[in-house]
């Protein structure tokens, strides 16, 4: 070999030790924090009996929730949607739709579905929003109010919710998705056994494939697609090998959209939402952390175990691709505001060891992982390994990928006992051995993509095929005569 | 949804594979290291990849094999479980009727899971005449006995048990727990030992009361658990209260808890107790008062002035208690501190006050009609609206 070929291999060789040497951190660090997680769930698990919920219901010293509910052109699923929010088993709780400027009749189809009628409303508007042009109220169900707002992003319809809200406890729940009949039992309960929570995030599982009567999940199957079990596959493990075991150091950078609890006053505190990133869910939880220790306020911001959320995940290529572009550009947006908190122990456990472990092991693994595949056939071709070995090390990554994907579908059925029967269990262990090859590089190679759209496309949602909420028909509600109309004001002052 | 059965297995083969397989990545990072540094022939790193690849094929197969295995053992064991604690609830209802003999010996888990169903799903009358059996069987000292471990999760299961079975020779065991290092602990402890007390009869429980007092004295939880656990103890709430509210030194945490339950309670008796607190020089414990005036539908005698003079404290939050407590004012005078509310910086006390006057029924629906129109605050006007509206609105709805 000439010398240029021989420095060549060289650098080949040490860019596949610096591959592997992530590689084992990653997974090493995965499976540690992984197994706290487990430990905690071990605990969790003590914790869910229905006696401390039932006390909490009878004796009446819950926290009153508002449940927030931006919507944007969800037609398919709004009703389903809040009419499961409607009945959830939760003493006082008021529903905030906010329809973003939809343009598909969702707010028409809440108005014939629960009775709406215009009713203006004086609220603070302690954050500045795009203008509200009409506040409904329902005359069937005295907790349910319908914002028809200039569209501005999730952000900002969740801004204009928080503007409106007037419980202590605010839960925020996209409108795809459905919750567990006592889920605002659950979370409400983490903030009265510890008045230094300030948010606590729920479990979020897929939806596609199960059956849904009255707006609950009644029945629970794998989905037919392989695309969607490599979904369930996927959150199973995200929760349990980052969400819960980072809840329990109180490091959690993330509480997902689909379904978190907040104080109220702490998220008006920190500022609200950022309107101007797709990330907008991680990005107010770091912002939560940063607002604590730069004012020395206690806090604790948890991920709960139990289950809570059930959302539907798209169902085609495509749709989960632009999920996933949208998901790194929001990583990636969060973790530039937040760029300051990086390795500052004044940050705690959340600057020194979660935020380091995002940059280092979501944001920029796409772009490892990406090279180590480049990087095994160009060593390989030019000599500077052996041909077994690129083999068994990308047959060794993929089959710890793989174990990881086992341990979290085993903790799913075994532990939360979903999916009962044996051959849909099968089929979900098949399907965490599978999701290694293809899926994965697919949407590996998605990531690397966003992380270079991040400017270029920033705060741009795109659009997702969803197949809608099943349910046996629900029955048929008559519209009741409306009050008095007023015209709409939007008169604010901050309190 | 929980399954606890398999828990503590299912953790343990993940904390095997766990240090099995960190072990062997460490052992082949370090061998590529040296391969790198020339200290390693590549043959052996191959064959060292080689075993941490057998390794993990092991787990990963030797996972699925223990998760399909389980599932159908879990399937069997929890059908022959329910079988014996159907067996047991049988039992028990038999020993209710005199149908049948006590069991000689300690009782087994599914007697004790039977006797806990039962404890709470039998009528109050014969759920008691249970609670008297199962002392008969030591039901309390068995339970009392599963607290003797280091295991967290135990421990948590045992105290959920004690508060489910109500047992009162369990309070002693249960009362020391709430001074456990573990905050988790100490909550459970918390809500089982005011279910317990709250079971015991008035006659004979003033000890009990006693001892469940002096450990609230020194807990260290949060005033909201606290006050839960206050309304747990059912009509021994005030036996409670009144203790913790003469004692100037409680923990502030625990002063508040106890105010708070005292208004939920509507123990108006206690009222004379709770006004002092109204000056407290702690913002919180001033609210907490104020709620507790609020909640128990009337001021005690000489209340009026202390009330009128918080609905102008410095801190809003204690504004907006204090106006709901304006509402029980003699008309002229709760009248007139709601007007003036109206018109509070806070949009929070403004609303506060605006609902407190459409409580005052037909005279304050007139004051509100009235502020709509001609209170000299712009912002009071369109809050007495509002109230206006929603009244009209709760009223057709």
């Amino acid at each position: 070999m000439t010398p240029v070929a021989d420095l060549f291999a060289e650098l080949l060789l040490s860019a596949q030790v610096f591959v592997f040497l992530y590689f084992a951190a990653i997974t090493t660090i995965t499976l540690f924090v992984g197994y706290f997680g487990l430990r905690t769930m071990r605990i969790s698990a003590r914790l869910g009996s229905a006696a401390p919920l039932t006390d909490l219901l009878e004796r009446d010293v819950h926290k009153p929730v508002s449940i927030l509910v931006p919507a944007y052109n969800e037609a398919g699923s709004i009703v389903e949607s809040v009419r499961s929010f409607l009945r959830l088993r939760f003493p006082e709780f008021e529903v905030i739709v906010v329809s973003d400027g939809s343009t598909d009749g969702t707010v028409e189809l809440l108005t014939e579905a629960f009775a709406l009628v215009e009713q203006p409303q004086i609220y603070p508007e302690q954050i500045r929003t795009r203008p509200v042009r009409r506040v409904l109220r329902s005359l069937r169900h005295p907790n349910l109010l319908v914002v028809e707002k200039e569209n501005g992003g999730k952000g900002d319809a969740l801004n204009a919710a928080l503007n409106l809200s007037r419980y202590p406890l605010v839960c925020t729940v996209d409108a795809d998705s459905l919750l567990e009949p006592e889920a605002l039992l659950r979370a409400a309960r983490h903030f009265l056994d510890d008045e230094r929570v300030v948010a606590a995030g729920g479990t979020i599982r897929p939806l596609n494939g199960a059956l849904v009567h009255d707006g609950h999940v009644t029945e629970l199957h794998l989905p037919g697609r392989w695309i969607e079990r490599f979904q369930i596959v996927e959150y199973a493990r995200a929760f349990f090998t980052g969400r819960v075991g980072w809840g329990s150091l109180n490091a959690l950078p993330l509480i997902s959209g689909a379904f978190g609890m907040f104080r109220r006053d702490r998220v008006l505190a920190a500022g609200g939402y950022r309107t101007d990133t797709v990330g907008e869910d991680l990005e107010l939880v770091i912002r939560l952390h940063r607002w604590h220790r730069d004012h020395g306020v206690p806090y604790r911001i948890v991920s709960l175990p139990d289950p809570m959320c059930w959302t539907e995940v798209p169902s085609d290529l495509a749709s989960l691709r632009r999920q996933r572009n949208r998901w790194q550009r929001g990583l990636w947006e969060a973790l530039w505001i937040h760029r300051g908190m990086f390795l500052r122990p004044r940050y705690g456990r959340l600057g020194t060891l979660s935020l380091p472990f995002l940059w280092l092991f979501e944001a920029i693994s796409p772009f490892v992982e990406m090279g180590g595949y480049f990087l095994l056939p160009a060593a390989l071709l030019v000599g500077a390994l052996e041909p077994t070995f690129p083999i068994l090390f990308l047959v060794l990554a993929m089959a710890y990928g793989a174990l990881i994907s086992e341990i979290a579908v085993g903790v799913e059925m075994l532990l939360l006992n979903r999916y009962p029967r044996l051959q849909e269990r099968i089929l979900l262990l098949l399907a965490s051995a599978l999701e290694v090859v293809g899926y994965r590089q697919v949407l590996v190679f998605e990531r690397c993509r966003a992380s270079f759209q991040v400017w270029s496309k920033r705060g741009t949602w795109g659009s997702a095929l969803r197949q809608g909420i099943r349910s046996t028909p629900p029955r048929q509600e008559t519209p009741a005569a409306p009050v008095e109309a007023a015209p709409p004001r939007d008169e604010r002052r901050s309190a | 949804m929980w399954q606890r059965s398999g828990a503590s297995l299912f953790a343990l083969v993940v904390l095997s594979i766990v240090v099995v397989e960190a072990s062997a990545m460490v052992t082949l990072a370090f061998a590529f290291v040296l391969l790198t540094f020339g200290e390693l022939r590549f043959e052996d790193l191959l064959l060292a990849t080689e075993i941490a690849l057998a390794i993990l094929g092991l787990s990963v197969v030797g996972l699925g094999a223990y998760i399909v295995g389980f599932h159908l053992f879990a399937a069997t064991s929890e059908r022959q479980r329910q079988e014996r604690v159907r067996a047991w609830t049988v039992w028990w209802r038999g020993l209710l009727q005199y149908t049948r003999r006590d069991h000689p010996g300690p009782l087994p888990r599914e007697a004790l899971d039977a006797f806990l169903e039962l404890r709470e799903s039998l009528p109050p009358e014969e759920s008691e005449r249970l609670a008297v059996l199962g002392d008969r069987h030591l039901i309390a000292q068995q339970l009392v006995a599963r607290l003797a471990t280091r295991s967290v999760p135990r421990r948590l299961e045992a105290l959920q048990d004690l508060a489910r079975a109500r047992l009162a020779p369990a309070l002693p065991s249960i009362v020391a727990a709430l001074r456990d290092p573990e905050p988790v602990i100490r909550r459970h402890a918390l809500r089982a030992a005011a279910r317990t007390l709250a079971r015991i009869p008035p006659e004979i429980r003033a000890p009990q009361v006693e001892a469940f007092v002096r450990a609230l004295r020194e807990v260290d939880l949060p005033a909201s658990l606290l006050t839960e656990s206050m309304l747990l103890l059912d009509d021994a709430t005030a036996e409670v209260v009144e203790p913790l509210l003469a004692d100037g030194g409680v923990p502030l945490p625990v002063l508040r808890g106890a105010l708070v339950a005292a208004g939920r309670r509507e123990l108006a008796s206690l009222a004379p107790s709770v006004l002092p607190f109204v000056d407290h020089p702690e913002a919180e414990v001033r609210a907490a008062a104020l709620r507790a005036l609020a909640g128990m539908g009337a001021l005690p005698a000489g209340a009026d002035a202390a009330v009128a003079a918080r609905v102008e404290d410095e801190k809003p939050f204690v504004r907006v208690h204090a106006v709901r407590a304006a509402a029980l004012l003699p008309a002229p005078a709760a009248q007139r501190a709601l007007w003036a509310r109206l018109g509070d910086a806070s949009w929070w006390v403004r609303l506060a006050a605006a609902q407190a006057l459409g409580g005052l029924g037909a005279e304050g629906r007139v004051a509100l009609e009235k502020a709509a129109a001609e209170h000299p605050d712009r912002f009071a006007r369109d809050m007495a609206r509002q109230a206006l509206a929603d009244l009209r609105w709760r009223t057709a709805a």
